[in-house]
């Protein structure tokens, strides 16, 4: 299975798309919006078009803490505590591919896309406007992650 | 056949350029492969750069106005009458195109002279003609813009001269003949018994019309685009040099630009290296830094993954007796294999211990050093932002007191202005074709994918009514296996090029990595998205010259300002190019060009090279040294200096100026 890229991100992304070396950028600055903010969404495959199956370039050797961020997002999520041994155990087991080059088995690169497809919805709502310079974007992006992981941890306080 | 096509000289009369008369050939009739001609700024080199087009494309009789044609009358033309010609050579044969004006009218004519005789009109024969067209003739006729153009991915450029060149277009043509069979089929059956078929028709007619009309305004918004970003270039440049021509502002004019420049670069430079730190997790927010931290700890706390691997149970579940000696029963096998699957496997294990050993090493004992290291970067970048906005500032206050010393300029300001908002806004109107949202009614519908698709879905229903699914399947199958064969003879050509282009760029600059990665639209490079102006102009030159230096056709190449943009270092290396990019190359230059750049053009040339100066009349002791040379032809208002000495020994970049 591949990491999939909503249709619309390339099209909100386009007046500084010219500066991405990788599609796959689009896609990781989703999914930290998405991680971010622990939002997920479905989104329908005629939606959404293949990257590719492995992180690639700059990602690979990244690749397994993206997984450990999203591992600890997803239990997180699940409401899983660090002390269930068992529950800890079974949900990785169920999340993880050893024999996948994502390192992810096909249900975890699901909730993995399903994290970039909410994170797509989390930037426009950040932005409001597609971005226009790459300069602009990022310290705003930024600034948007720490006050969305601010109120995520006085939520949970 | 090679088609070799040979710019044998050119000729102008009361036009705004000085009257001149060029030829490219030598005593025996050859053509020289480098010709040089100098010509001061303002002296009208864009004119007879446009005049050269105009003529070569047959493209100004419909599209120049009478505005346009009058503007191109020289000072003082009392006869009201002008004229450009410009003589070909196409394998041995003679083809003259000459483009006679009259500015009373504000018309002009084009005649084509072949050996077979004169007619009226523009008529290239039939094998030059998919060379002589407006879309193509900016290919071999090029300046910088077009450099930049091939790169951008604004453009389609590199993919349309290929397109063009290998006849690609042949594929959608041969398509649209199977669609237009098909339709006519449904056309003809009467399958009165449904009642929905009349019905159908009508959307899928209205649908086909819609797309139709779309890509229709889709290109002329497309061409208007290109035309006001080129006319918005050439005010600037127009601006630019008028504010040059200020003696007292145009060093600090050129400072200012330059500084601009460089806060520019290093803004993105520091957005780059940002985005490059944001690639990891743990840079982004010592929050991530911390979360992935305590994932690795509670692991361990837990000691998951265990020491032990599934896989040893599984095989101890095989065994008569286990490891304590205790003899195994069918019963704790089972069990033994069913707790089993609570392990992890070795791999999993193996997974689990790498993406604990990475959060180990990249977060580290210090999880939030990492964010600090990326918040030191964002204040850097914001800084440079705040310098280029500086530097911006500075240059416009410069450009303010040149505006102030010549208040026409204020007015060319304006036209930049709002040519810049017209640019916005069919940047918005282009974009609109490509608006996926499909909840609008066909009418209100401008995504043009969004409109094919709900065709493709009116045509089935169409055929299911009309019994004339199958032949529709076929045509599908037929007009797909046409944009596959149409797709793939566009990448094995675009891959075959990109090949022998970095072939040319290795050989231009052997110390930079830069490569031409594929063309999708323009030209893609490898691992970066653009270059210096040295690059881009070096690797449009190297595409450009792999496209017109083949077995099947050779075409000239000629340049505006060769050296002109680039630096020292690689002006050299440009030059040692240009004898092997094409038969024949043909250079506009300024005096300043010649440094850095004439000697090893000359050493790689082998000294075939032709060099001629072209200025107006009236500076007195240049005109003199100029008839001294023996060399001079003379109009009513220009001179025309054949030979080294005089080339060499000019220094005047621009009218104006005083020659030294």
């Amino acid at each position: 299975m591949p990491f999939r890229l909503r249709k619309a991100t390339r099209e909100w992304f386009k007046n500084i798309s010219g500066e991405f070396s990788l599609d796959f950028d689009m896609y990781y600055l989703c999914l930290i919006a998405g991680l971010a903010t622990g939002r997920k969404e479905d989104a329908p495959a005629s939606e959404t078009t293949d990257l590719v199956t492995d992180f690639p370039g700059a990602y690979r050797e990244k690749g397994r803490l993206i997984t450990a961020l999203f591992l600890s997002q997803e239990l997180k999520g699940l409401g899983i505590k660090m002390s269930e041994r068992q529950a800890l155990h079974s949900t990785i087991r169920g999340l993880v591919d050893p024999l996948s080059s994502s390192h992810l088995s096909e249900a975890g690169l699901r909730e993995l896309n399903r994290y970039s497809f909410g994170g797509f919805d989390v930037l426009t709502e950040w932005f409001g406007e597609r971005p226009q310079a790459m300069e602009t974007f990022l310290p705003l992006l930024k600034k948007n992650i720490d006050r969305a992981l601010e109120e995520e941890s006085a939520n949970i306080g | 056949m090679q088609i070799n096509v040979q710019i044998l000289g050119w000729e102008a009369k009361g036009l705004r350029c000085p009257d001149h008369q060029v030829s490219f050939t030598d005593r025996a009739s050859k053509v020289f492969p480098i010709s040089l001609l100098q010509m001061p700024n303002g002296t009208g080199k864009t004119t007879t750069l446009e005049l050269l087009r105009a003529a070569l494309s047959g493209a100004a009789e419909d599209n120049w106005d009478g505005d346009k044609i009058r503007s191109l009358k020289k000072r003082g033309n009392r006869s009201g009458r002008g004229m450009f010609r410009v003589i070909l050579s196409y394998n041995s044969q003679r083809l003259t195109i000459t483009l006679n004006f009259d500015f009373e009218d504000g018309s002009l004519k084009y005649a084509t002279t072949l050996p077979s005789g004169m007619r009226a009109g523009f008529h290239p024969p039939r094998e030059l003609k998919k060379f002589l067209r407006p879309e193509f003739v900016r290919f071999f006729v090029f300046d910088g813009e077009l450099a930049e153009q091939l790169l951008s991915r604004e453009h389609t450029d590199a993919q349309t001269v290929i397109e063009d060149l290998f006849q690609l277009k042949t594929f959608s043509s041969i398509a649209s003949h199977v669609g237009a069979y098909w339709e006519r089929q449904t056309d003809g059956r009467g399958a009165t018994e449904d009642r929905g078929l009349s019905r159908r028709r009508n959307r899928v007619a209205s649908l086909r019309s819609r797309i139709k009309l779309l890509k229709r305004e889709q290109l002329k918004v497309q061409k208007q685009f290109e035309k006001v970003s080129s006319d918005l270039r050439e005010k600037e440049d127009s601006f630019r040099t008028a504010l040059a021509q200020q003696g007292e502002i145009r060093e600090k004019l050129r400072q200012a630009e330059n500084d601009f420049m460089a806060a520019k670069a290093a803004v993105r430079e520091s957005a780059q290296s940002l985005l490059a730190r944001m690639r990891s997790p743990q840079n982004i927010s010592a929050v991530f830094a911390k979360q992935m931290l305590a994932l690795k700890e509670n692991l361990d706390r837990v000691k998951l993954p265990e020491s032990t691997a599934r896989e040893f149970f599984e095989e101890l579940a095989e065994e008569e007796a286990c490891i304590c000696g205790r003899e195994l029963d069918e019963a704790t096998r089972r069990m033994i294999r069913e707790r089993a699957s609570r392990y992890l496997g070795s791999n999993d294990v193996a997974l689990l211990n790498a993406i604990k050993g990475d959060v180990g090493d990249f977060v580290g004992p210090n999880p939030e050093e990492h964010e600090t290291a990326l918040i030191e970067e964002v204040n850097e970048l914001v800084d440079n932002c705040r310098i280029e906005q500086e530097a911006r500032t500075a240059r416009d206050e410069i450009q303010n007191e040149g505006i102030a010393n010549d208040p026409a300029l204020e007015k060319v300001r304006g036209e930049i202005e709002e040519l810049q908002d017209l640019i916005i806004s069919l940047r918005g109107e282009i974009e609109r074709f490509d608006d996926p949202t499909e909840t609008a009614g066909d009418e209100d519908t401008y995504g043009i994918r969004v409109l094919e698709r709900r065709l493709k879905d009116a045509e089935n229903k169409l055929a299911e009514v009309t019994h004339t699914l199958t032949l529709k399947q076929k045509r599908d199958v037929l007009i797909r296996l046409l944009e596959v064969a149409q797709q793939k003879a566009r990448e094995g050509i675009s891959s075959e090029i990109s090949k022998d282009a970095n072939l040319r760029i290795a050989e231009l600059m052997p110390n930079n990595a830069i490569r031409i990665d594929r063309v999708d639209r323009s030209l893609r490079l490898h691992d970066q998205e653009g270059g210096s102006v040295g690059e881009t102009l070096s690797v449009a030159y190297a595409f450009l010259a792999t496209l017109f230096n083949r077995t099947e056709h050779k075409l000239p190449f000629i340049v505006d300002s060769p050296a002109n943009p680039i630096d020292l270092r690689v002006r050299a290396k440009v030059a040692e190019l240009i004898p092997r990019l094409t038969g024949q190359f043909i250079a506009f230059t300024i005096s300043s060009e010649r440094q850095g750049f004439l000697t090893p053009l000359e050493r790689e040339a082998k000294n075939r090279i032709q060099y001629i100066t072209l200025f107006r009349k009236g500076a007195t002791d240049l005109d003199a040294t100029a008839l001294e040379s023996g060399q001079a032809e003379e109009t009513t208002d220009g001179l025309c200096v054949f030979g080294r000495p005089f080339f060499t020994q000019f220094h005047l970049d621009s009218e104006g100026q005083s020659a030294v």
